[in-house]
């Protein structure tokens, strides 16, 4: 199985100076995919139904991953908040043509990742899941 | 171009409703009797404004003129607050006096909400954090009035943490909307502070308890969810550390 992990390190290796703003968007875009693949994962494995059953369900399966860490078990508000400004700069990097990013953009999304992925590993998803 | 001042004030987002209350009363009333050369339309709720839509003048486009009081039907100036609304033959056209920004409502058909109110109500919240500030107006269909309390709050934690010293650049109110399956929006604060990391998480984390425990004391339960759910606070801070 594909670990979504694996996405943050492609950011980090397109975090470098004199690459294109393509490499950039894509960098931002795959921090935020890593995290949420991540989150999501975890989430389910603990017993959160966060998981689309449906194809048409897929798109949903963020705003269920986003609303897990603002309420309930695992609310987390420092999270929550970074998971946010993650979603933000996505947004920017793979919608608005408008925008101009640059490496200061996927810097920032991997400072939030830097965070989120300190508090899955201590706090939310520290222990490893009980089967129920 | 004639000029009218109108004594009393009322708010923009009134006004809209009004005329498009107006505007249905004339579509309806052309549906009913095609063949006549206007249709009048009077708001419900004593405005001294009346819609007209000439059909043998302008054809299919609505058309609007304003009767403050006379029989004389002009276009002018409609004064509401700080926002003026200009109706010529084709146009609706709002103006900011204060900014002097302009834009057009409509050219015909019904017309959109403004928020002027709300806009003016959010730039008095947003001057007491001291700092540059700026709002992108894209918010205004997502704050109600408790969104607006939440708000309140938010800068009033923002502004307090400025005072006692937090480097805060510039704070902007902004929308965050799931851009892919529109299942959820968010009114964000972007704040920009001059912070290494490891200070800017730090005072990210705090502002968010503060936004936690006033979360908790609030005894409107509808400002408590608009504050927990709908409000996203975002620090950034310029970084050239390897990450």
């Amino acid at each position: 199985m594909f670990d979504p992990k694996e996405f943050i390190g492609v950011c980090r290796g397109l975090c470098q100076p004199g690459r294109s703003e393509a490499e950039y968007r894509t960098a931002v875009s795959r921090a935020l995919y890593g995290v949420f693949l991540w989150a999501r994962e975890e989430l389910d494995a603990r017993g959160c139904h966060v998981k689309a059953d449906t194809y048409k369900e897929k798109p949903f399966e963020h705003d269920r991953v986003r609303s897990s860490f603002k309420t309930g078990k695992f609310r987390h508000d420092g999270v929550s908040s970074r998971l946010g400004g993650l979603y933000k700069l996505r947004y920017g990097s793979d919608y608005d043509l408008d925008v101009t990013i640059n490496q200061g953009h996927v810097t920032q999304a991997l400072e939030y990742v830097n965070y989120i992925q300190d508090a899955f590993g201590k706090g939310l998803f520290g222990a490893p899941p009980t089967t129920s | 171009m004639l000029k009218t001042e109108i004594p009393r004030v009322v708010s923009g987002r009134d006004l809209i409703r009004d005329l498009n209350e107006a505007f249905d009363e004339c579509i309806m009333l052309r549906n009913m009797d095609p063949d006549l050369d206007y249709y009048y339309a009077g708001p419900s709720c004593g405005l001294p404004v009346e819609l007209i839509e000439s059909k043998s003048r302008f054809l299919s486009n609505f058309t609007i003129f304003w009767i403050t009081g006379t029989d004389t039907v002009q276009s002018e100036w409609f004064h509401t607050g700080n926002v003026r609304l200009l109706c010529t033959e084709h146009h609706l056209v709002a103006e900011n006096a204060m900014t002097t920004d302009w834009q057009i409502l409509a050219t015909s058909g019904r017309l959109p909400v403004i928020y002027e109110p709300e806009i003016l109500e959010l730039d008095n919240i947003l001057s007491r954090l001291g700092v540059p500030h700026m709002v992108d107006r894209k918010v205004f269909p997502f704050l109600s009035k408790a969104g607006m309390e939440a708000v309140s709050i938010v800068v009033d934690i923002l502004a307090d943490r400025i005072h006692s010293g937090a480097p805060v650049a510039e704070v902007r109110v902004e929308p965050l909307i799931d851009v892919d399956a529109g299942q959820w929006t968010e009114v964000v604060f972007t704040i920009q502070v001059n912070l290494n990391t490891a200070e800017a998480n730090k005072e990210w984390d705090r502002v968010l308890e503060n936004i936690s425990e006033a979360r908790r004391n609030i005894a409107k339960p509808e400002v408590a969810t608009f504050l927990g759910e709908n409000i996203g606070t975002h620090f950034t801070w310029v970084t050239d550390r390897d990450v």
